[in-house]
């Protein structure tokens, strides 16, 4: 209170030779520090801090593995030591794990599961009355933990349409033990199926749709046109 | 005089704060189900606005610091000046609503009411599934079910049964429901018609 009134008193005798009456200084003075003090404290909690939109949460659909694959790596492209890749366009799929104040979250695993370039899921409610069309060599579940940066990456095949579901897409999740953080599908950029796709649809807010959209970018130098997407996870 | 004017600032901005937050909460919740009419373009807009740190009305480049964002960006700034109006972003919105393959205003509220027997095998009759408000991941679960136990029936009930159904179905209950809840705007969609089947 002391240094307040001090302050205001040097100021007062700056202004006051400016023509500004002491109530009126005050009151400027006042409201400044009010609104940036106001201002600090709902900036702290993260209310009206600038915030990363959070990522979508869309249906798990009822395709999730049934029983977990013996290699579950992050290449979905072989299953073990197998020489035999799985059929489809080889696609990169990386990108971060991060809170909404923009911080990396690590140690997190993330899931991804799609159907192979046939259309059949590694589900067995999919894949044994499919059997006969099914690619054997398609790992269709992946998991991979994210590094200090919070980064993940995936190497699987670009996802194709499924009958009922116009818009390719693959399923995400990210974990924490038992936890589930956030269930999503990643879609391709403008691809003309997703109008028509009703997950996609679900989505009321067009900018949502937005913000689960990857560009499968076809990667420079590669011999047989292989695509990386970027997909950064922002966990609410 | 010294408190009153102090306090009477801190209560001013935090009504303030809370009427934000709480416009905010209450646009996020008034989205309907039904569809994605004009008024869900709006809060697309708004949330990309809100990258607009110098507040001037308009977005550049620089200004989308999310980079998940970049590529909406370049499509709205057709003429890749760098530079977007609000009126820019609000067309892009509203023509990817519409896109959407759903009318505006969100659509009718459904084929009319109750109205006689659930088609045999439906597990959940169309209005339950509103009423109960299922997620979409309920949704699919069911969508799912259904196709298994339609195609089991099928196996199980004979050509000759099957025709028999068919023309069982009959006359319906009272029609038209009610028009659907419709966009953020408040238009509702049209009344939805008699359920298929005729009147009684």
């Amino acid at each position: 209170m002391n240094d307040y009134t001090d302050l205001l008193g040097a100021l007062e005798g700056c202004n006051r030779s400016k023509g500004m009456s002491r109530r009126s200084m005050f009151t400027r003075l006042t409201s400044g520090i009010i609104v940036s003090t106001s201002a600090l404290m709902f900036i702290a909690p993260g209310a009206f801090a600038e915030q990363l939109m959070q990522t979508p949460r869309l249906t798990e659909g009822p395709y999730y593995p049934d029983k977990l694959p013996l290699d579950m790596d992050n290449d979905l492209i072989i299953i073990g030591n197998s020489l035999t890749p799985a059929v489809g366009v080889i696609s990169h799929v990386h990108g971060r794990v991060l809170s909404k104040s923009g911080s990396p979250v690590r140690n997190v695993m993330v899931e991804i599961w799609q159907c192979d370039a046939n259309q059949v899921y590694l589900n067995t409610r999919d894949s044994i009355p499919k059997a006969a069309q099914r690619d054997k060599n398609f790992q269709g579940y992946g998991r991979f933990m994210t590094d200090s940066t919070g980064a993940y990456r995936f190497r699987t095949i670009r996802p194709v349409p499924y009958p009922g579901r116009s818009g390719p897409h693959i399923h995400m999740r990210v974990k924490k033990g038992d936890v589930d953080l956030l269930t999503t599908q990643l879609f391709i950029r403008g691809h003309a199926g997703n109008p028509a796709d009703n997950v996609f649809n679900d989505m009321s807010d067009p900018l949502d749709r937005e913000l689960v959209q990857g560009e499968f970018k076809p990667v420079k130098g590669s011999k047989i046109g292989e695509q990386s997407v970027q997909f950064d996870i922002v966990l609410g | 005089m010294k408190k009153s004017a102090r306090s009477r600032s801190a209560v001013s901005a935090a009504c303030l704060a809370v009427s934000i937050g709480v416009g905010v909460l209450a646009v996020a919740r008034a989205t309907p189900q039904g569809g994605a009419g004009n008024g869900n373009a709006s809060i697309s807009v708004e949330r990309f606005m809100s990258l607009d740190a110098n507040h001037d009305g308009k977005l550049t480049r620089s200004e989308v610091t999310d980079q998940r964002l970049l590529a909406t960006f370049d499509s709205i700034d057709t003429g890749k000046s760098g530079v977007v109006t609000r009126a820019q972003v609000a067309a892009y919105f509203v023509k990817a609503a519409q896109q959407a393959g759903r009318p505006q205003g969100g659509p009718g509220g459904g084929p009319g009411g109750p109205g006689g027997p659930p088609r045999p095998g439906q597990i959940l009759p169309g209005f339950l599934a509103d009423r109960l408000k299922l997620t979409a991941k309920q949704k699919t679960q069911i969508a799912a079910l259904q196709k298994e136990v339609d195609e089991k029936l099928a196996k199980i009930l004979t050509a000759d049964q099957k025709k028999q159904m068919q023309s069982m179905r009959g006359p319906g209950g009272p029609g038209g429901g009610p028009g659907g809840p419709g966009g953020f705007d408040g238009r509702g969609g049209p009344g939805g018609g008699p359920p298929p089947g005729g009147r009684n």
